[in-house]
């Protein structure tokens, strides 16, 4: 088999799962699910530091020691502005220069908003970052934004957290269909199943937080993801065969049939 | 000295610079971010920032998110 790598603003990575570090249980949790994953990409947001309770522990202290790339997000911006001003903040952290542009401003969808997006993203692109835009699954605005200079387009399966999956399969596929860039799936999938079928679609990888954390055994569904993305993958390569209305039999010739 | 620091009023004494009231709060050696009157700073940046009375300080750090 030829190889399949995956490759996004000059880094070569080994696995097609993006992970999220939010609503674990608990760090020993995540640790153990973060490493069943097999993910070398790690999201997290940026907040003010609760001054009454500096003990509190910051989310890297658990996950020392370890390659991972990290890719902050600019989840809490409403306009582009704000998320040019996290995005400065998250790369003076010294740790990435990656950002996933993340842009809502209706608190009950968390949808993107694709104008304020692709602002922050020409901004971002122009001041060297690595951009990442989590954006609608709207094949127009998806090659816009390639067009700016992401570095990979994710669009969105679903509205974050609700595990409904893929809404609008054909818009997934024609926006694999038209891309120059990575796309990876962000938000809104919710099992192995959902994995497996935006795989199938062609994408490049999966971005996944809320479906991991809050299955009753997180570890476990992490390599279930994993194991998803790595089938859907594979069959996406493979060339599935096309739907029939009929049967074909898969043995053979009328003739020799017993009668 | 009167400092507003994450939106709140702090009185801190004896601080020149950003990097001392990051060690004032009890912040050194952690992953913090700082951001002085709007300006993203480094952390190399810090011990050459000075503060001064009323300045708006913002520290913040990486936190699970998807």
């Amino acid at each position: 088999m030829q190889t399949d790598a995956l490759v996004i603003g000059g880094r070569t990575l080994t696995s097609r799962f993006f992970i999220g570090t939010g609503l674990f249980p608990n760090p020993y949790v995540q640790k153990e699910a973060i490493k069943a994953s097999g993910a070398e990409v790690l999201t997290f947001a940026i907040r003010r530091i609760n001054l009454a309770a500096t003990e509190d522990d910051s989310i890297l202290q658990h996950l020392e020691g370890e390659n991972y790339v990290y890719l902050p997000n600019t989840s809490g911006a409403r306009t582009a502005e704000e998320a040019v001003r996290i995005a400065r903040l998250a790369r003076a952290s010294g740790l990435s220069d990656w950002i996933k542009v993340e842009i809502s401003v209706n608190e009950r969808t968390l949808l993107p908003d694709p104008i304020e997006t692709l602002k922050a993203t020409e901004l971002l692109v122009k001041e060297g970052f690595t951009v990442l835009p989590y954006t609608s699954d709207d094949p127009v605005i998806c090659k816009r934004l390639e067009e700016a200079g992401a570095a990979a387009v994710m669009p969105g399966a679903s509205p974050i957290g609700t595990g409904l999956g893929i809404l609008n399969p054909y818009n997934i596929g024609l926006i694999v269909e038209e891309a120059n860039v990575p796309i990876i799936v962000d938000a809104g999938l919710g099992s192995a199943s959902d994995v497996a079928q935006a795989m199938e679609l062609g994408v490049s990888g999966v971005l996944m937080n809320t479906p991991v954390a809050k299955a009753k055994d997180p570890v476990r569904m992490a390599k279930a993801m994993s194991l998803a993305i790595e089938a859907g993958r594979l069959s996406y390569l493979a060339g599935r065969i096309g739907k029939k209305k009929y049967a074909s039999a898969s043995s053979g010739l009328e003739a020799f049939k017993l009668k | 000295m009167d400092l507003v620091i994450n939106g709140e009023n702090q009185q801190l004494e004896q601080v020149r610079t950003v990097y001392d009231v990051i060690e004032k709060l009890g912040l050194s050696g952690k992953p913090v971010v700082a951001e002085a009157d709007g300006n993203v700073l480094t952390a190399e940046q810090w011990a050459d920032t000075p503060v001064y009375s009323g300045m708006k300080i913002e520290l913040v750090h990486f936190v699970g998110g998807g």
